[in-house]
C-alpha cells in the first residue's frame, strides 16, 4: 500500500468527485473534508458550474485553499456567499433545490439509513453519537452520497439502531409508502470499496473494489449480506488531472492524511 | 431621562441565570460560543439547566460534566475533526442527564414558531427518521388543503439566550461581521439575551453601516465586554479555533467518564475556580497562546 503515490482519502474523494455532474448543487455538515475536497476539485476539473454548500457556514462556494477542518471555519467566508442558517435548512427542507447530499454515520445500514444518534438502546445508549445535525433531510434531496472512514462490520450493519438519516427506510414498499421527494442513497465511498444499491431490492451492491482490496475483504467487513455482482471492477486510480488539481486545493494535506 | 445603557459585568449577567432556568446558546459547533459568560456560570454551578442549543462542543459537555443540566436539547454535539464525540455527552446520556431528540432544521422550525407566535409551524423534516416516536413535543397533523400530514412543531422558548458577536453600542446594537447562525432566531426566543462582545463600540460606528447590526436592541437585554471571549472557541473574524485546548478537555473528561477524575478537576480548577474573573482566565491562558490564535500567526 505504501508504493501508493496517492492516499486512501484521495482515492475516495476522486470517487466522489467523479459522481458529481457540471450544474448540480451540493451539500454537506460538519467532519466533511472528503466531500469539500470532492467538490472543489470537480469544480477544478470536470464541473466549473458546481454549486456547493459548507452546511455549517452557509458559505457557497468558498474557495478553499487551503482546505479547512471545519464546515464553520470563518475561512469559509471567503465564498460567493455566506448563507444564513435558517436560509440553509430552508434548501435542506424543500425538496426540489439539492442534487447531492452527502452524509453518514456510526453505522449505516443495508438501506443506506445512517445513524448519528446512539449505539443500542436510545433510553440507556451503549454510547451517544453526537446527533442528527441535519441529517433527517437526507432523502429530500436528489441523491444522498454516503461515507465513511472506517469500513468494518461495527458502521456497516444490517439496520441501524437508530434512523437520523433516512436511506431507503425498511426496504422498497416502506420508501415508496412515504413518498419522500429525493431518489435516496445512490453511493456509498469508503477505504475499501463503492457501493450503489439494487434498484429492485434497494440493498447495497459492490461497485468496485479499490486497488489492493478483494472482493472477499469487503464481504468480510461489511456486517450484512451486501450484494456482490459477478464482476467487480477495480477502481480506477485518481488520475494526474485529479491529483494535480486535489494537491492543488488541499496543499497541507488536511483531506490526504486522513485516511 | 437618557436611554437606557446595557453594558453590566459578567458577575451580574450569570446571576441572571437561575436554577432550573431554560438557557440558549447561540454560535455554531466551535464558533462564537459565548464561552466567558458560561464559565462564569460554570463557576456558580447553576443548576437543573435545560439547555438548548444549534450544534455545539465542549462548552455543552462541560455542562454536562459539571452536573449541571437536567435536559438537553441539541442536534449535535462534537468538534468536527478536532474530536468527533463530547465524553460526558457520550457516556452519561440517559444516566445523569436526559435528552429530548432534536435535529437542527426542527429547532429553526420551533425557533421560528416563537418568533412568529404562532402555536406550531409544520415541516416535513423528519419524515423517516426514528425522531418522531421519542420526541413527545412533536405531532402529526393534517393538511387543510388535502396533502398528505404533517409534523407540527411547537414554540420553542428559552428564559435566557447567551450569544457571542463581533461588537455592540452600550444600548444593544449588536454586530457580528461573520456568519450569524442561528444567533437571531435563538435572540427572537429569549425572555432575556445576554450579548458578549470582543469590543464596545460608539453608535457613530454602529451608524456608519447599520446593514452589518444583527441584532437591535430591541431583543438585547444586557451587553458585556469579553475580548477573546470565545476562547477556546473561534470567534469569526477574529481569532480561530485553540483545537489543543479542545483536545486537551477531551482527555481530561474521558478519564473522568472512565472513573478517574482526577485531571478533570485539575482542569477545573485551573480554568474555572481559581482565575477571578475574565482577564484573570486570559492570563491563565496566557497572551502569546492567544495571539498565536490570530490571522497568519
Amino acid at each position: 500500500m505504501s508504493e501508493k503515490t496517492y492516499s486512501t482519502a484521495e482515492l475516495m474523494a476522486c470517487v466522489m468527485s467523479r459522481h458529481l455532474q457540471d450544474g448540480e448543487v451540493a451539500i454537506m455538515g460538519a467532519v466533511s473534508m472528503i466531500p469539500m475536497a470532492a467538490c472543489r476539485m470537480a469544480q477544478e476539473t470536470h464541473a466549473p458550474n458546481l454549486y456547493y454548500i459548507a452546511g455549517g457556514s452557509g458559505a457557497v462556494n468558498p474557495h478553499l485553499e487551503p482546505l479547512v477542518f471545519s464546515s464553520c471555519d470563518d475561512e469559509n467566508l471567503r465564498s460567493d456567499a455566506a448563507m444564513a442558517l435558517p436560509d440553509v435548512i430552508l434548501l435542506e427542507g424543500h425538496g426540489k433545490r439539492l442534487d447531492v447530499f452527502f452524509g453518514g454515520g456510526l453505522q449505516i445500514d443495508k438501506y443506506g439509513n445512517c445513524n448519528l444518534v446512539c449505539i443500542g438502546d436510545w433510553d440507556k445508549p451503549a454510547l451517544r453519537g453526537p446527533g442528527t445535525v441535519g441529517l433527517p433531510f437526507l432523502p429530500r434531496a436528489g441523491r444522498v452520497v454516503i461515507y465513511t472512514t472506517s469500513h468494518n462490520a461495527r458502521t456497516l450493519v444490517e439496520k441501524v439502531d437508530f434512523n437520523s438519516g433516512p436511506g431507503f427506510l425498511d426496504g422498497p414498499e416502506g420508501w415508496a409508502a412515504k413518498g419522500l421527494p429525493g431518489n435516496g442513497p445512490a453511493l456509498v465511498v469508503t477505504p475499501l470499496c463503492a457501493m450503489d444499491f439494487d434498484e429492485k431490492s434497494k440493498i447495497m451492491r459492490l461497485k468496485s473494489v479499490h486497488p489492493g482490496v478483494t472482493v472477499e475483504q469487503v464481504v468480510e467487513n461489511t456486517g450484512f449480506k451486501l450484494i456482490v455482482p459477478e464482476h467487480v471492477p477495480t477502481t480506477p486510480e485518481p488520475t494526474e488531472t485529479e491529483l494535480k488539481a486535489l494537491r492543488q486545493i488541499d496543499p497541507t494535506g488536511v483531506a490526504r492524511n486522513l485516511i | 431621562m437618557s436611554r437606557q445603557q446595557l453594558v453590566i459585568s459578567l458577575p451580574e449577567a450569570a446571576a441572571m441565570i437561575k436554577d432550573g432556568n431554560s438557557v440558549g446558546i447561540g454560535g455554531f459547533v466551535t464558533t462564537n460560543k459565548p464561552m466567558a459568560l458560561l464559565r462564569e456560570i460554570m463557576r456558580l454551578r447553576t443548576r437543573n439547566l435545560t439547555i438548548i442549543a444549534p450544534p455545539s462542543s465542549m462548552e455543552v459537555d462541560m455542562l454536562l460534566g459539571l452536573g449541571m443540566v437536567e435536559k438537553l436539547i441539541t442536534p449535535y454535539l462534537g468538534a468536527e475533526a478536532i474530536a468527533p464525540l463530547g465524553p460526558f455527552h457520550s457516556g452519561w446520556a440517559g444516566k445523569k442527564f436526559s435528552i429530548e431528540e432534536m435535529e437542527l432544521g426542527t429547532l429553526v422550525a420551533g425557533l421560528r414558531a416563537h418568533a412568529m407566535a404562532v402555536p406550531f409551524i409544520p415541516t416535513r423534516g423528519v419524515v423517516g427518521t426514528s425522531i418522531p416516536s421519542l420526541n413527545p413535543t412533536l405531532r402529526y397533523v393534517e393538511d387543510p388543503f388535502g396533502g398528505p400530514p404533517l409534523i407540527a412543531v411547537p414554540p420553542i422558548e428559552m428564559d435566557v439566550v447567551l450569544i457571542h458577536a463581533s461588537q455592540a453600542d452600550c444600548y444593544g446594537n449588536v454586530q457580528h461581521l461573520g456568519a450569524t447562525f442561528i444567533d437571531q432566531l435563538m435572540a427572537q426566543a429569549g425572555k432575556k439575551v445576554i450579548v458578549q462582545v470582543e469590543r464596545i463600540v460608539s453608535s457613530e460606528e454602529i451608524r456608519r453601516q447599520p446593514e452589518n447590526t444583527t441584532l437591535t436592541s430591541e431583543y438585547v437585554d444586557a451587553v458585556v465586554l469579553t475580548p477573546y471571549g470565545a476562547h477556546p472557541m473561534a470567534s469569526q473574524n477574529h481569532y480561530r479555533v485553540d483545537a489543543e485546548f479542545i483536545k486537551e478537555y477531551v482527555r481530561v473528561a474521558k478519564a473522568c467518564v472512565k472513573g478517574q477524575p482526577e485531571l478533570f478537576e485539575e482542569f477545573v480548577t485551573k480554568y474555572l475556580d481559581n482565575p477571578h474573573g475574565h482577564a484573570a482566565y486570559l492570563e491563565t491562558v496566557g497572551l502569546e497562546r492567544l495571539f498565536s490564535l490570530g490571522e497568519g500567526a
